[in-house]
């Protein structure tokens, strides 16, 4: 902080103030110049301002006024008091006043303003100050806001990501259900027909038989030796062995169909968007059947499926979070895939555990496998958004998903989710 | 208090003309200067004007001895009215020790006298004085003036407040002296009670009021 001259206007001021020694030198000069003998100013306090020539025997005396009252006083000596001494006095008591009035004023006019250049820059500083805090902050907030904005695009791209692919899969869900209820009509009859079918072929070979049986042994010769050649012409032993066979094959492949069907159907959960107590074990069979066509030869599924407790959540969110689990580990490229699928309960919690017998995953990468778009298989093979949807569906559903890779190898997936839910 | 010296028994004394823009402060003054005798007091003093509009302050100087030789000086200063110049209102207010608010008694001014109040207690709170225990004296000035708010009007606003109201006309000379001796009182009554003018200093109020009060010869 600077030095500050602090002025109280109003302040008493004294006649050494507004009068200076030069000044009243001048006058008690001219004074004496006019025929006084000399003169000589002094303070109230008796402090000599200004003096001039010599005492002489007479003196002029007159006070000298600031605010009404004296301050100080003029005298003036000359050989005896003379009409021009007093006039001279006179004239010089008027200037003096006059100097020293507009001295006054003066100094009570450049104090003022003195006093309110200080605080208008006292406060011009604090102004600055304060808006220099506010830039600060804004400043601060501006570069936070960056890396906010940053993190949140990030954090926004990363959900977009995800959703698009839900809404793809969604859609593929939902042609799959729509397919399924497409196709369940048809092969309902094309089973119910099969099994009509099978008994109809049965009776034939019933009706065969007796033909043969009973009546070959009535027919002329001739024409026993035609229908035997017609018999070994048409294969007719051959058909008859072959057609129960034929039909049970076809019944079983329509029933295969109708499974895969229902399985897609519930895997899709088009109708169920809403939470609900569901049998994780129940969808993890559902899922690896819809997955059937994905498990390559030679791949051992070993399922210890415990009796666990439903659990609330939503079922397409978390067959979502099996479906990618499991397939991620069917695209593993090892000989004699070992897929050991596990559930069990306890500690409040319904834990799934999906371990394969693969090369397991490097440590350095293990903390990015749950990143989108990251991913170790070859362009076009994977989207990388696997792992990453059934990290967001676990989630969603108020679990967790970790990784494990024991020492001896593989990989173990371990998705937690807990038995009673918070209602929120 | 501008000044206290016990040594030199001596005491100067500041009393304010606060309000808003051209509500009479400065003509306040003059009419003092007229009314009063000048025994007991110095020559008004007119800083600098811009159009005839105060920009520093004027100052009215008022002195007193009393038989006991204690010397008491009062300046009644004014202070600029116009917004423009607070700081310089702020500088003026340092250490008074009693204010007259003339306010305008014209219909049209309220607004402006409660702009000019408001801004009287924030600065006396700037420059550590409060308000409620100084000597203030309201002044409602411009009597003589015809669209003006009536007396029940302003005992409505301002009885309430139990601050003394006075009616004045500063052209005609009308409460002019008498608001300035209600104020002075004030002030006295103040000083007595903090530095014991009476008991300690031997300053009767009685012979103090008449000697800055004094009027001039051939006025009543």
């Amino acid at each position: 902080m600077d030095r500050r001259l602090d002025f109280i206007v109003g302040r008493e001021i004294g006649l050494r103030q507004l009068l200076n020694t030069a000044d009243a030198l001048m006058l008690l000069e001219g004074a004496v110049r006019a025929g006084a003998c000399g003169g000589e100013i002094v303070a109230a306090d008796g402090a000599l301002l200004a003096s001039c020539g010599d005492a002489g025997p007479w003196k002029v005396l007159r006070p000298i006024l600031v605010e009404g009252e004296p301050v100080g006083a003029l005298s003036l000596f000359g050989a005896g008091v003379t009409p021009l001494l007093e006039g001279v006095a006179d004239m010089l008591h008027t200037a003096l006043h006059t100097l020293v009035f507009g001295a006054m004023k003066r100094l009570l006019t450049s104090e003022t303003h003195t006093a309110v250049i200080n605080q208008t820059y006292d406060e011009l500083l604090e102004t600055n100050r304060r808006l220099a805090q506010s830039e600060r902050q804004y400043r601060e907030l501006a570069e936070t806001l960056e890396i906010k904005v940053h993190e949140r695009t990030k954090e926004l791209s990363r959900a977009y990501a995800a959703m698009l692919q839900r809404e793809k899969l969604a859609s593929v869900g939902q042609l799959a259900a729509g397919m399924a209820h497409e196709i369940n009509n048809p092969i309902g009859f094309v089973i119910s027909n099969l099994a009509t079918l099978q008994r109809y072929a049965a009776k034939l070979k019933e009706m065969l038989a007796f033909y043969r049986l009973g009546c070959e042994s009535h027919l002329p010769p001739p024409l026993m030796n035609e229908a035997n050649e017609r018999r070994q012409e048409l294969k007719i032993d051959f058909i008859l062995n072959d057609l129960d066979e034929l039909t049970a094959q076809s019944l079983d492949g329509a029933e295969r169909v109708k499974k895969l069907v229902a399985d897609l159907r519930g895997f899709s959960h088009v109708d169920e968007i809403n939470e609900m107590p569901t049998d994780l074990n129940a969808e993890l069979e559902q899922t690896l059947s819809v997955l059937g066509h994905e498990v390559r030869e030679g791949t051992v599924i070993e399922r210890r499926l415990a009796p666990i407790p439903r659990v609330t959540l939503r079922p397409a969110l978390i067959s979502l979070a099996f479906l990618n689990v499991i397939r991620n580990a069917l695209q593993l490229k090892v000989p004699a895939l070992v897929l050991a699928i596990s559930t069990e309960a306890g500690q409040g919690q319904v834990r799934v555990r999906i371990a394969d017998n693969g090369p397991g995953i490097p440590a350095g990468i293990r903390n990015r496998v749950f990143d989108p778009f990251f991913t170790t298989k070859d362009v076009g093979e994977g989207t990388g958004m696997g792992l990453n949807m059934a990290y967001q569906a676990v989630n969603s559903c108020g679990g967790t998903i970790s990784l494990e890779c024991p020492p001896g190898g593989g990989t173990i997936f371990t998705i937690a989710l807990p038995e009673e839910r918070d209602a929120s | 208090m501008i000044e206290y010296d016990e040594q030199q028994r001596k005491l100067v004394l500041k009393l304010v003309y606060y309000g808003p823009a051209l509500s009479g402060k400065t003509t306040n003054l003059l009419c003092l200067h007229d009314l009063l005798s000048n025994e007991g007091r110095g020559e008004l003093m007119v800083l600098d004007t811009v159009d005839d509009r105060t920009i520093y302050f004027d100052l009215l100087p008022f002195f007193y001895v009393s038989p006991s030789g204690f010397r008491i000086k009062l300046k009644v200063f004014t202070v600029p009215g116009q917004v423009r110049h607070d700081a310089t209102r702020k500088a003026v207010l340092q250490r008074a020790d009693g204010i007259v608010f003339v306010a305008d008694s014209q219909k049209g001014e309220m607004a402006n006298n409660a702009e000019s109040f408001a801004n009287l207690e924030r600065n006396l709170s700037f420059v550590g004085l409060a308000i409620g225990k100084l000597p203030l004296v309201i002044q409602f000035n411009k009597r003589d003036l015809d669209a003006i708010i009536t007396p029940e009007e302003i005992s409505g606003t301002w009885g309430p407040t139990g601050l003394p109201v006075v009616l004045a006309s500063a052209l005609r000379g009308d409460g002019i002296v008498e608001t300035y001796e209600q104020v002075v009182s004030l002030i006295y009554d103040a000083l007595d009670s903090r530095l014991g003018l009476t008991s300690r200093l031997g300053v009767e109020k009685a012979d103090f009021l008449r000697s800055v009060t004094r009027r001039q010869q051939g006025y009543q």
